[in-house]
């Protein structure tokens, strides 16, 4: 039989509650928003097909957040059969006063080796525990503590360096006229 | 680089408020929730219409085994994994073999993802351009590059929309226990949501219209329909061709919209439905790979 309705009722509200913060950690993982949008949309099509599995499980949304990080990691082992892009990506308005921040952080993070990344999200922006992270990436919380030294250093100096700042503000101007 | 505590608290205290600055600032886009709907869809029917062929082929289990089984790149060893890509799955390091999938019959189906793009690119009319080609990513824990399944953005003269296209063989249902019934012979009334219903529902709602499209011997062969929501709008036609279904939608929405009224690209889809079923109709679908 089918699904009943219940379950894309379910499924749109959990959607419309959780999607701002999948898509923000979709956003931080990926640097940019079309891939954290073809993130978060695979992740949720994942979802959607084992709803009830989510929904049975202890803390759904964090279940969901699983996803996106597992889709994510996948993704970036298959980097040979990624998007491939025809034109340029739909124009969004951005609610941003000063993206510079922003764009340079993007830079920052792109840098990081993926599961590195991964490890800052949960760490820094989930604010998940040591053991969280090591649990849910399937790390030991040795190999979490020493990818987060690594990552804290890498994104400082990244962070400092005047040459990726400079960068990071004409892309903001190039944004801003564009 | 060495850090003492007070150090490492203070750098994670500046890069987490960092985060919260710059991130909380993100736009995030309105609308996932039916696009992440579509795209469940879509994945829900290639899945059970893989499962329903292993089912057929009375080789259900050893082939679902296989997709579910891939191998362990942290230890080296096999294990099974979370088919949702749950947070149970194994993380690696390493590229993973290449992947096992739920096999189906061989066929015209099986077209490759970027094959797929470059043919809708020109098959479209001429003021329907591909602005981009969609994830081409299989959507299933296996991965691998996606087949007979895409979702690129277009835009046509009213805006830039999606559309959806979906390559499946004929499969049995009727023989799979417990999967969904396709055809309209048996079994309730198939929602139009759904991208295996060949045909038309008998209680259709004023938000939808649906036409019964037959072969020339009379029998039906597929549907092409309209269904608003709001101001979203979804075309689709599905038809069954030479051992196989073609099934493909329009719609004025961009995975998120955001292009002045929410959810919505554009007041229409990028294709007609008449353009939408051209492309159904399409030979380049049917044809043997090379």
């Amino acid at each position: 039989m089918r699904d009943s309705p219940p379950i894309d009722e379910d499924f749109t509200a959990f959607v419309a509650a959780r999607s701002p913060a999948l898509y923000r950690s979709a956003w931080l993982l990926t640097t940019s928003a079309p891939a954290a949008e073809d993130l978060v949309q695979s992740a949720l099509a994942k979802a959607y097909v084992h709803w009830r599995r989510v929904q049975a499980a202890d803390d759904p949304a964090a279940y969901v957040h699983g996803i996106v990080l597992k889709t994510f990691l996948s993704n970036r082992r298959r980097r040979s059969s990624g998007e491939i892009p025809v034109d340029a990506p739909p124009d969004r308005p951005s609610s941003d006063r000063d993206p510079t921040e922003r764009l340079a952080l993007m830079a920052a993070l792109r840098t990081l080796p993926p599961l590195d990344r991964a490890v800052v999200v949960l760490r820094y922006w989930e604010d998940r525990s040591v053991d969280e992270t090591a649990h849910t990436l399937r790390l030991s919380p040795a190999a979490v503590k020493n990818r987060s030294l690594r990552a804290l250093a890498r994104l400082r100096l990244t962070l400092i360096d005047p040459e990726l700042l400079e960068l990071a503000s004409t892309e903001a101007r190039h944004d801003s006229h564009g | 680089m060495t850090h003492t505590d007070d150090q490492l608290g203070q750098h994670e205290a500046e890069l987490h408020d960092l985060l919260e600055r710059t991130v909380n600032a993100v736009p995030v886009p309105v609308g996932l929730a039916p696009s992440a709907l579509q795209h469940g869809r879509r994945l829900r029917t290639r899945r059970r219409a893989g499962l329903a062929a292993s089912f057929a082929a009375g080789t259900a289990a050893a082939a679902v085994a296989a997709a579910l089984i891939v191998p362990n790149a942290l230890g080296g060893s096999v294990s099974s994994i979370d088919p949702a890509g749950g947070p149970t799955s194994a993380t690696a390091s390493e590229p993973p073999e290449p992947p096992a999938r739920v096999d189906w019959p061989a066929g015209w189906w099986d077209m490759l993802a970027p094959d797929m793009v470059a043919a809708v690119g020109a098959i479209l009319p001429d003021d329907v351009v591909v602005r981009s080609s969609g994830p081409l990513i299989a959507d299933t824990a296996e991965g691998g590059v996606a087949l007979g399944y895409i979702a690129p953005r277009l835009t046509g003269p009213t805006g830039p929309g999606t559309l959806y296209l979906t390559l499946l063989p004929n499969v049995d249902f009727l023989t799979a226990p417990g999967l969904p019934v396709t055809t309209p012979t048996t079994g309730p009334a198939p929602s139009l949501s759904d991208a295996d219903a060949l045909s038309c529902p008998a209680n259709l709602s004023t938000r939808v219209q649906c036409e019964v499209l037959r072969a020339p011997d009379g029998t039906v062969s597929g549907r092409r329909s309209s269904t608003t929501s709001g101001l979203i709008t979804n075309l689709e036609v599905v038809l069954q061709r030479d051992g196989g279904t073609v099934y493909a939608a329009a719609i004025n929405n961009l995975d998120g919209g955001s292009d002045g009224q929410p959810g919505a690209s554009a007041d229409e889809p990028p294709l007609t439905l008449d353009q939408l079923e051209d492309l159904v109709r399409n030979d380049t679908w049917v044809m043997p790979a090379t």
